[in-house]
């Protein structure tokens, strides 16, 4: 077998570029617009998923905890006896001016600081504290003489450590919880969100009716966790493990309807997107077919003499593949250079009008956007040549 | 050995352009093939190119079987045969010398024998002064010529020329038929289509006459209208 010269082949494409230089021109055009178009569109999904994307924080869960709660009682009780555990009508009032009834006082205080707790490891720190005074109160009220006086203190006393192990258990339930949420598969993180927390919030947003806080006696909301999750199909699961967990999960609340649409969207975006293309490359394959026909055409007495002299298909057809990368190739540059100046002008347009929008950089992406231009010239490129060929391949 | 064994060949259309063809043509032979317009002779010439494919009988060239020899092995084939057309067919963009360099380089030859086998070649058809000329600046039978070299540049061993001498002033062509004869000489086997009653019947070879897609004769040394 004897060797062709590749310099023949690409000889003879930029001579047949040459000779149909009207319509290869058009091609290159053509097929430049169509890479432009399909350029665009694929960089306006690649940003609209970013977007999207930023958008995750509704891959978010919220649970209401309700440590009162325990297997055995159910919620409605467990509320009226918290409301007559913190009824302190039924206390007998005790004299500051005594050394134990103010240091039972002082350790009542501490115990409803605690129960405004916002953070769990500081919390049971400072439970632990507070746990330390009791024997020394215990004590002090042991030493007082009067009987009746004594029996208050000591009814008050009670009461505080009540008051203190309920807190306590509260802190470690919570905190028993968030480890076993932790364990859970497509969990991210988790920050809990205290229900005093919850309270100064609220507390916050509507200052125009402090009226509504100030008569509070007791806080009416739950403490919360915020949970962030991976995957978004898989947020059903999540949900009913979390329900499933501990009753004293009280409430799980996602968003994952939210979160699904927006799914739904990307995903349509996508499937637009890939029809666009596809019909975008038929639509640049038909126009090199065009292209290729003509030259092919303008050349088809010289095919016919190449056959008679007993020229190999490939030797024909060669030269008109080289034709049609060579428009790819040039489409497919020219191109890049449309789509840089083009990105980066709308780039600084969006920016500029809208601050909320964040938009790829040209540098985080332009080695992409050159190979796929080159990657679909160069096969359409080859495509169309091959396709428009076919009948001058029958011997 | 050219070889047609009743051959038929029937058109897609249902024309049917050869029938019972029986034709053997030994190495070194000079025919003319000759009859009226639809008498099957183009059809005859364009088996022998496996341009069209044998409807039923056998049809063998040499080592090659045309009726059976795949699509990918008919180039190869045909750099057995040259081909000269009434029409010349040449490259009106290249020079005489590229025209016929252009057949050897289509085959894959080395530059090198390129450059040393077509000025021979020029010198037999007598043109090796006008190397550097277009096409249309050269006549009608000069232009014939280069054709004529250009299917002798790959050394093949059969010549088929159809009508050779049909767009040629009628005193040029004697000179084509000359040249013909000349390749023929050289033991190539020739076949020429051709209509042209004068030039049968002056050189005196073997004349196949065609007739409603039959062979109606065949004779050595016969004449255009052999059976009238």
């Amino acid at each position: 077998m004897r060797r062709y010269s590749i310099f023949y082949f690409i000889g003879q494409s930029i001579k047949g570029l040459w000779h149909n230089g009207v319509m290869s021109l058009a091609s290159i055009m053509v097929l430049m617009s169509c890479l432009v178009v399909m350029g665009s569109f694929g960089l306006l999904v690649l940003n609209l998923n970013l977007n999207l994307n930023n958008l995750d924080v509704l891959n978010e869960i919220a649970v209401f905890v309700d440590t009162t709660i325990s297997d055995e009682s159910d919620e409605i009780d467990s509320e009226t006896q918290d409301n007559a555990d913190l009824g302190l009508e039924e206390l007998p009032v005790l004299d500051a001016a005594n050394a134990s009834a103010s240091a039972v006082l002082d350790i009542e205080q501490q115990v409803i600081l605690l129960e405004n707790f916002t953070d769990i490891t500081q919390a049971q720190r400072t439970a632990a504290v507070i746990r330390e005074q009791l024997p020394g109160i215990q004590a002090s009220i042991d030493s007082v003489t009067e009987p009746e006086e004594r029996a208050n203190q000591q009814l008050y006393f009670n009461h505080v450590i009540t008051a203190l192990d309920k807190v306590t258990h509260r802190i470690n339930s919570i905190s028993a919880l968030e480890m076993e949420i932790n364990t859970l598969p497509n969990v991210v993180s988790t920050v809990f969100n205290s229900k005093a927390a919850a309270l100064e919030t609220m507390r916050a947003k509507y200052t125009d009716y402090p009226s509504l806080f100030n008569n509070l006696r007791v806080n009416p909301l739950k403490d919360q966790f915020i949970i962030t999750y991976n995957d978004n199909s898989k947020v059903n699961t999540l949900k009913y493990q979390l329900e499933t967990m501990n009753p004293m999960m009280y409430r799980v609340n996602c968003y994952s309807d939210a979160a699904r649409d927006i799914d739904n969207i990307k995903q349509g975006v996508i499937l637009i997107f890939t029809w666009f293309l596809v019909i975008l490359f038929v639509v640049s394959v038909a126009i090199i077919i065009n292209t290729i026909k003509l030259a092919v055409f303008a050349r088809r007495q010289e095919i016919s003499i190449m056959r008679y002299v007993g020229a190999t298909n490939w030797f024909i057809i060669l030269p008109f593949v080289f034709e049609g990368i060579i428009i790819g190739l040039m489409a497919s540059i020219m191109a890049y250079f449309f789509q840089f100046y083009m990105y980066v002008y709308v780039q600084g347009m969006m920016l500029e009008t809208f601050q909320m929008i964040s938009v790829i950089m040209w540098n985080e992406i332009n080695l992409r956007v050159l190979i796929g231009f080159i990657a679909v010239g160069v096969t359409t490129g080859i495509i169309g040549s091959s396709v428009s060929l076919r009948k001058y391949l029958s011997v | 050995m050219i070889e047609f064994r009743n051959v038929r060949k029937v058109y897609d259309n249902g024309t049917v352009a050869l029938d019972g063809v029986n034709l053997k043509v030994h190495d070194g032979e000079f025919v003319f093939v000759v009859g009226d317009s639809g008498a099957g002779k183009t059809t005859l010439m364009k088996m022998m190119l496996r341009e069209e494919k044998v409807t039923s009988g056998r049809l063998t060239v040499d080592e090659f079987d045309l009726v059976k020899l795949p699509n990918y092995k008919v180039p190869y084939y045909r750099r057995q045969i040259g081909v000269v057309f009434q029409d010349f067919r040449l490259f009106p963009s290249k020079t005489v010398y590229e025209n016929v360099a252009f057949a050897m380089r289509v085959i894959g030859e080395p530059s090198s024998v390129i450059r040393r086998r077509v000025p021979t070649i020029l010198s037999i058809v007598n043109l090796q002064d006008k190397y550097k000329n277009y096409p249309t600046q050269l006549s009608g039978g000069e232009q014939q010529r280069v054709a004529l070299a250009r299917a002798m540049a790959n050394n093949p061993r059969i010549i088929i020329a159809d009508e050779p001498t049909g767009n040629i002033d009628p005193h040029l062509s004697l000179e084509i038929m000359n040249l013909l004869i000349k390749i023929h000489k050289k033991n190539k086997t020739v076949i020429v289509v051709t209509h042209e009653k004068g030039l049968v019947d002056y050189f005196q070879q073997r004349v196949v006459t065609l007739k409603g897609g039959r062979i109606s004769d065949d004779r050595v040394g016969g004449m255009y209208n052999a059976q009238v």
